[in-house]
């Protein structure tokens, strides 16, 4: 009997909760018309630019990927105007093309799609005979559209590309103005330090068109690289992919006066600490300072105190200058001071490489380098004859902070002054050879 | 008492079920017939098309890419407009107008695609050294690959990438919805290799007895290589392919060539010959002027037709 009541009181729970209705929607409207929304937001917002959109296009996030500079003009009626001026797709000329179009369409979310052939935008496209050419998309999921900042991720090839509104209305100037930036803040090679936060990292090689990365005070090799597309823009320059799990802006707008970049989101892009980043970049096997004295008088007199010993040998040896080849290098796990003497003997020009070992020590403070000690016999012979060589090595030594060279932003690998009682400037060289 | 329960039981399952039932159709159909937006970037060239093929042949002509629409292992590029229009004046011209004047104006919109897709770029397979260049699906889709590469100019070039893909591809379609004989697979079955096709010659495909090597792949490829070369190709290939092929390998592509033009004639009563005359005297008469405007001579010809 009492299963029976059961029974009875479960279909009547069962009927009215049928009936229950006041369950409340997590959006206020159909998901067909949100996403139609979506759609003529989009339409409206890109077809609203006055001077159309300056884009930040990423192919791809391959290790070989860059970014490229790219000002579209979006019309309603499905026109779509495309001009560029890169290496890669225009040989370095303005090109543009007005004839093909565009559309925004609904897919997993609203989609831009450049669905006809614009020889501009599609160069990034074409498969080419490799089947992969540049691996860019032309249908991108629009992940943001505001008449400030569209964000774009590349549906087959997962980039992410940024469009803002033209500023520059001569499209000439705009591009000019992309390489000076492209040219000021990488144009060296420069490495610069990320912060956020506590968190730091370096990169660098911004010179390729994409940053590598690498863990803060760590040596910089390339095998163990992460890659970063990078576009330089009018002011500043924007990334495909955040750095890690802690920043996510893409864009970074640069400071003149600091000499820095920074996002948003509050990470700032620059020299960081140079006593640092020397040793970082010292210790990659593949490169060497080449020395100069800023205190060049020092220098003029002791090259004239190591002529005049020159001369007085028999072989009546004239000192014609050193310089290049003066430098700091770490070769298999030494470092080494090398100085080049360029010699005339007769009417013989001629070359003298002197090697000594040194001691180099460095620490956030600073760097000191010390004990210029002969290395080969070849050294040891020509510091019997001439002594006086001995001083040039020895102006070196000494303690320095290292601080960016006047002029420079991030200037590490292009160069830096260590400053202490003498002042040197080094920079960066990777063709100096043992 | 027991008779209570039951109409209670028997009321609450009822108005469990009717609860829901408040839903009112509205009687409009979703399905609503496309208008050509006049407004359009494309608008005068998606009405001619909408004249010769949608409108005549019951066909939609897609040129505008949906990445969607195509296989996601390959890397593709959509047509440029400039490009689509061409081409869609060539086939009006070497395909649609063909089939019409030696078949009959019914056929391709009975039997044609319903749609024909166009992409910029071939899909290159790198790894095995392939490329792609059209493909036939469900017989209702064809899609014809780089028809931005076409070089308008060479005859040889439209010949062998575009001419050739197009009855290749149709050819599937046929098939598609008539098989062909099922005797033509058993000629060279040991032949096949639908892995290293592309690894071999012209000439090694027809002493095996295939008129290509894309053709010594499988037997339906190479049952439309048969049709799609035999109609594109001059005497002059043809015979050519038969004095290399040798003795044996012409005797196969003969005996191949026999059921091909059977099941044409006897499917779909269509005259291989005929069909290939009317293409070959088209193609040595390829006045560029005069294809792109082949239109107009065609509304002349349907108006004159309908008088």
């Amino acid at each position: 009997m009492k299963a029976k009541y059961l029974v009875i009181i479960g279909l009547l729970a069962a009927t009215f909760a049928a009936c229950s209705r006041d369950e409340e929607s997590l959006f206020d409207k159909p998901a067909a018309i949100r996403a139609q929304e979506a759609i003529d937001n989009a339409f409206d917002v890109l077809t609203s630019a006055e001077n159309g959109w300056e884009m930040a296009y990423f192919p791809n996030l391959e290790a070989s990927a860059k970014g490229y500079n790219m000002v579209l003009k979006f019309s309603k009626n499905g026109n779509v105007s495309v001009t560029a001026k890169n290496s890669a797709t225009t040989n370095n000329k303005i090109m543009t093309d007005t004839a093909s179009t565009w559309a925004v369409k609904s897919d997993y979310g609203p989609i831009l799609t450049f669905d006809t052939y614009n020889d501009v935008f599609h160069a990034f496209s074409d498969p080419k005979e490799n089947g992969a050419g540049l691996l860019g998309d032309y249908e991108f999921l629009i992940l943001k559209a505001t008449p400030e900042l569209v964000l774009l991720k590349g549906k087959k090839h997962s980039a992410y590309t940024v469009m803002r509104p033209m500023k520059n209305t001569d499209l000439a100037a705009y591009f000019t103005a992309c390489e000076k930036m492209q040219s000021k803040l990488f144009g060296n090679n420069n490495i610069v330090t990320l912060t956020q936060g506590g968190k730091k990292m370096y990169l660098y090689n911004g010179a390729e068109g994409q940053f590598q990365s690498a863990a803060y005070g760590s040596p910089l090799v390339a095998e163990a690289a992460t890659y970063h597309p990078v576009c330089a823009t009018e002011d500043g320059i924007i990334v495909s992919m955040g750095f890690g799990e802690d920043i996510h802006d893409h864009i970074f707008y640069y400071n003149e006066e600091k000499g820095e970049l920074k996002s948003e989101q509050g990470a700032v892009m620059n020299a960081g600490n140079l006593n640092v980043l020397f040793g970082a970049y010292f210790t990659d096997n593949a490169l060497g300072w080449a020395v100069d004295y800023a205190g060049q008088e020092a220098v003029e007199e002791l090259l004239s105190a190591v002529n005049t010993a020159m001369n007085n040998t028999s072989a009546k040896m004239k000192v014609m200058g050193y310089g290049y080849k003066q430098s700091l290098n770490m070769y298999e796990g030494g470092y080494f001071l090398l100085i080049n003497f360029t010699y005339k003997q007769g009417k013989k020009n001629q070359e003298k490489k002197l090697v000594w070992t040194v001691d180099l020590t460095q620490d956030e403070s600073g760097i000191t380098v010390a004990n210029a000690v002969p290395y080969d016999e070849n050294t040891k012979t020509f510091l019997q004859q001439i002594p006086a060589a001995q001083a040039v090595a020895d102006l070196m030594l000494g303690s320095y902070s290292a601080t960016p060279l006047e002029g420079y932003l991030f200037n590490a690998a292009a160069g830096m002054k260590l400053v202490g009682e003498k002042e040197l400037v080094v920079r960066g060289a990777n063709n100096i050879k043992m | 008492m027991k008779s209570l329960y039951k109409i209670l039981a028997v009321a609450c399952l009822v108005m469990g079920f009717a609860a829901c039932d408040n839903e009112q159709l509205t009687g409009e159909s979703i399905f609503v017939d496309p208008v050509i937006d006049t407004t359009t970037y494309t608008y005068q060239f998606d009405k001619w098309l909408d004249k010769y093929y949608t409108e005549p042949y019951n066909v939609e002509f897609l040129y505008k890419l949906d990445d969607n629409a195509t296989d996601p292992n390959y890397n593709v590029v959509p047509v440029s407009i400039g490009m689509a229009d061409t081409l869609a004046h060539l086939a009006l011209y070497l395909w649609y107008d063909v089939y019409d004047s030696v078949v009959g104006p019914e056929f391709l919109r009975t039997y044609g695609p319903k749609m024909i897709q166009l992409i910029g770029s071939s899909m290159m397979d790198p790894v095995n050294n392939t490329e792609k260049l059209g493909y036939a699906e469900g017989g209702i889709k064809i899609t014809l690959l780089k028809i931005n590469k076409m070089q308008l100019n060479n005859i040889d070039n439209l010949n062998e990438y575009i001419f050739k893909t197009m009855h290749h591809e149709f050819a599937h379609i046929l098939h598609q919805q008539r098989n062909y004989p099922t005797e033509f697979a058993q000629i060279t079955p040991a032949n096949y290799d639908p892995i290293k096709w592309q690894e071999r010659t012209y000439k090694e495909a027809w002493q095996l007895g295939c008129v290509s090597n894309y053709g010594s792949s499988e037997a339906r490829e190479d049952f439309v290589e048969v049709i799609a070369n035999y109609i594109v190709k001059p005497d002059k290939w043809w015979d050519n392919m038969l004095k290399e092929a040798g003795t044996e390998g012409a005797a196969i592509i003969n005996q191949k060539w026999d059921i091909c033009n059977t099941w044409l004639k006897e499917k779909w009563e269509i005259s291989l010959d005929d069909l290939r005359t009317e293409v070959q005297k088209r193609q040595a008469n390829l006045d560029w002027e005069m294809i792109m405007s082949f239109d107009e001579m065609l509304t002349e010809k349907r108006e004159n037709a309908k008088e």
